[in-house]
């Protein structure tokens, strides 16, 4: 019976529960697809394995070869033991033969001839090996992976410290002769009434510890400890006969001012050479020395074998040792100390450290480093602006 | 065997589970593939390239929803693939009532007269009906399948009731006449 019907409704419902059974030859297809490509996934990703452990051999290979050389000789060692072995087994196999002939007990034994090819085999495998090592003697780079390790950055010397990339830590110890002098006018900073004596440096000595942490490919920062002794030498100093200096006024605790003359006029015959009549010419030493705790930032331009890095910081310097010496006809008489030293004072440093590395994680570190101290002095007299030159020299261990 | 083992086998690749999937499913599969293509060779091809991507991908069988819906969607999409790459121009919308009315007895009507008349849809069309009246996506879905405009997908089903209509009638009138 006709009726009117709703287009979508008619496909619907007669298609509603619509199966046809596929082409017999369709599952083939569909499982002759699937045997193909299952195994071809498993092989590609065997192999992607397998060549993935065959790259890291190669790199362990090549490795083992540039930076323990002498593995290789283990190795042609071992094949040579190996050919004594065999040559042995074989020389033993040819007397029992014998023995057993001339004994007579067995006739010409079938056993004779496999041993004798092998023999063969053997010697002719051997003088192939010895062969072979030859010309790897004397062409070591005769072979395709050797050729092609040739081209790696491997080979460079260089690499050996890319291998401890990783190791950010370094102490070193280091031992550095010290200039000390001043930037300003050379007169002296001891008194102010000594302001138009010459004054000169001393050379001193620096020692101490200094770790490093890398930041990163190129920053590094650095501290330590370095214990410092500095001096310089005030020139020219008049003394009079037989008595310590009284009383300049920067001198503190001095024990042995046991003179009765006034002070005045003592310290003016001291600016004048020659006014007083028995006086002598002496020089008045100041030695300080400070604890100093550096803080530095290392920016490195060449790394590897030689490093090579520019230093920047500063360092604050706890004031340890202060001492006033006078020296005079070979004497040397301590006066006290100076009460015009700070004892918390700054200096910026600048300078280069330079690493050569020497035995797998040690390094002889030379670093030229130039300090220029801030407010040393609590009421220094002249611009005596003090600095010292250190070429600070040491191991580095890296860790 | 439980569905979800049976499919937790194909997923290790065991053969027997596989043609079990094949025997249960393939029948549904392959209708559906009928219709939504224009020839049944084409259909095949369709259907057995649906299948390798079902076992390719059934270890991706999360166990939430229907298998039979997902296998589905499968095959829908390895048809919708072949269809993109063929990059068929769209096609201007033009305004069409929604309710297309046919003057049928049912009865007059067979399976395969219906099946062969989709089949006979411009490609476009094909799709479109097929996917919004028999497998009931929404426009939207449609137009994100194809990548077309919502107004594409309407004005193409449309366009697909219109003719499907004046086959019917004109089949239709022929047997009587005839």
């Amino acid at each position: 019976m006709r009726e009117e019907k709703n287009i979508d409704r008619l496909f619907q419902e007669k298609l509603k529960d619509f199966e046809v059974l596929p082409p017999n030859k369709s599952w083939n297809f569909i499982e002759q697809n699937m045997v193909v490509k299952s195994p071809k996934k498993k092989t590609a990703f065997w192999m992607r394995v397998t060549s993935i452990a065959a790259m890291l051999l190669a790199f362990i290979t090549l490795g083992n070869k540039y930076i323990a050389p002498n593995n290789f000789s283990e190795i042609q060692q071992f094949i040579f033991k190996q050919k004594d072995t065999i040559k042995s087994i074989v020389q033993t196999g040819e007397a029992k033969t014998q023995t057993l002939l001339k004994n007579g007990t067995l006739k010409l034994p079938t056993k004779v001839i496999p041993l004798n090819a092998q023999k063969q085999i053997t010697e002719t495998e051997l003088e192939e090996f010895t062969i072979l090592e030859k010309v790897r003697q004397k062409q070591p780079n005769v072979s395709f992976t050797l050729k092609d390790g040739e081209n790696l950055p491997l080979n460079k010397e260089i690499s050996a410290p890319e291998f401890s990339k990783e190791k950010r830590w370094s102490i070193a110890y280091n031992v550095a002769p010290i200039y000390f002098s001043s930037f300003g006018s050379s007169s002296s900073p001891v008194n102010h009434e000594l302001e138009n004596n010459s004054v000169s440096g001393k050379s001193n000595f620096s020692h101490g510890i200094k770790i490093a942490f890398k930041l990163n490919n190129k920053f590094s920062v650095q501290s330590g400890v370095n214990l410092v002794g500095v001096g310089y030498t005030t020139n020219n100093i008049q003394l009079p006969p037989g008595v310590a200096i009284i009383s300049l006024t920067d001198i503190a605790g001095i024990s042995r001012t046991t003179s009765k003359i006034p002070a005045g006029s003592y310290t003016k015959k001291m600016e004048k050479p020659g006014s007083y009549p028995n006086s002598h010419t002496g020089s008045i030493d100041q030695v300080f020395g400070y604890i100093e705790i550096p803080l530095e930032i290392k920016y490195q331009i060449t790394g590897g074998k030689l490093g090579v890095n520019i230093v920047g910081g500063f360092s604050t310097l706890f004031l340890n040792k202060n001492e006033l010496l006078i020296e005079a006809d070979g004497f040397r008489t301590s006066i006290g100390e100076a009460s015009n030293l700070k004892d918390i004072n700054f200096s910026g440093n600048i300078g280069v450290d330079v690493d050569y590395l020497i035995h797998k994680n040690i390094y002889i570190n030379v670093s030229p480093m130039l300090k220029v101290q801030t407010n040393t002095f609590s009421k220094s007299t002249g611009d005596f602006q003090p600095y010292y030159l250190g070429i600070y020299t040491g191991l580095n261990f890296k860790f | 065997m439980s569905l979800n083992k049976l499919i937790k086998q194909c997923a290790l690749n065991d053969k027997t589970a596989q043609a079990t999937v094949y025997e249960l499913y393939g029948s549904k599969l392959f209708a559906l593939c009928l219709k939504y293509s224009n020839n049944k060779q084409e259909a095949q091809d369709n259907f057995q390239d649906g299948f390798i991507t079902i076992f390719h991908k059934i270890e991706q069988f999360n166990f939430k929803g229907s298998f039979e819906g997902w296998m589905k969607r499968i095959m829908v999409n390895t048809v919708l693939q072949k269809y993109r790459k063929k990059n068929v121009l769209n096609i201007v919308t033009e305004n069409i009532p929604d309710e297309v009315i046919v003057d049928v007895d049912e009865d007059e009507v067979s399976l395969d007269m219906l099946l062969k008349l989709i089949q006979e849809l411009p490609e476009r069309y094909r799709l479109v009906f097929n996917l919004y009246v028999l497998d009931g996506y929404t426009h939207k879905e449609i137009s994100s399948f194809l990548n077309i405009a919502e107004g594409t997908s309407k004005s193409n089903l449309s366009r697909a009731r219109f003719i499907l209509k004046e086959k019917v009638e004109s089949i239709l009138s022929d047997q009587i006449s005839g």
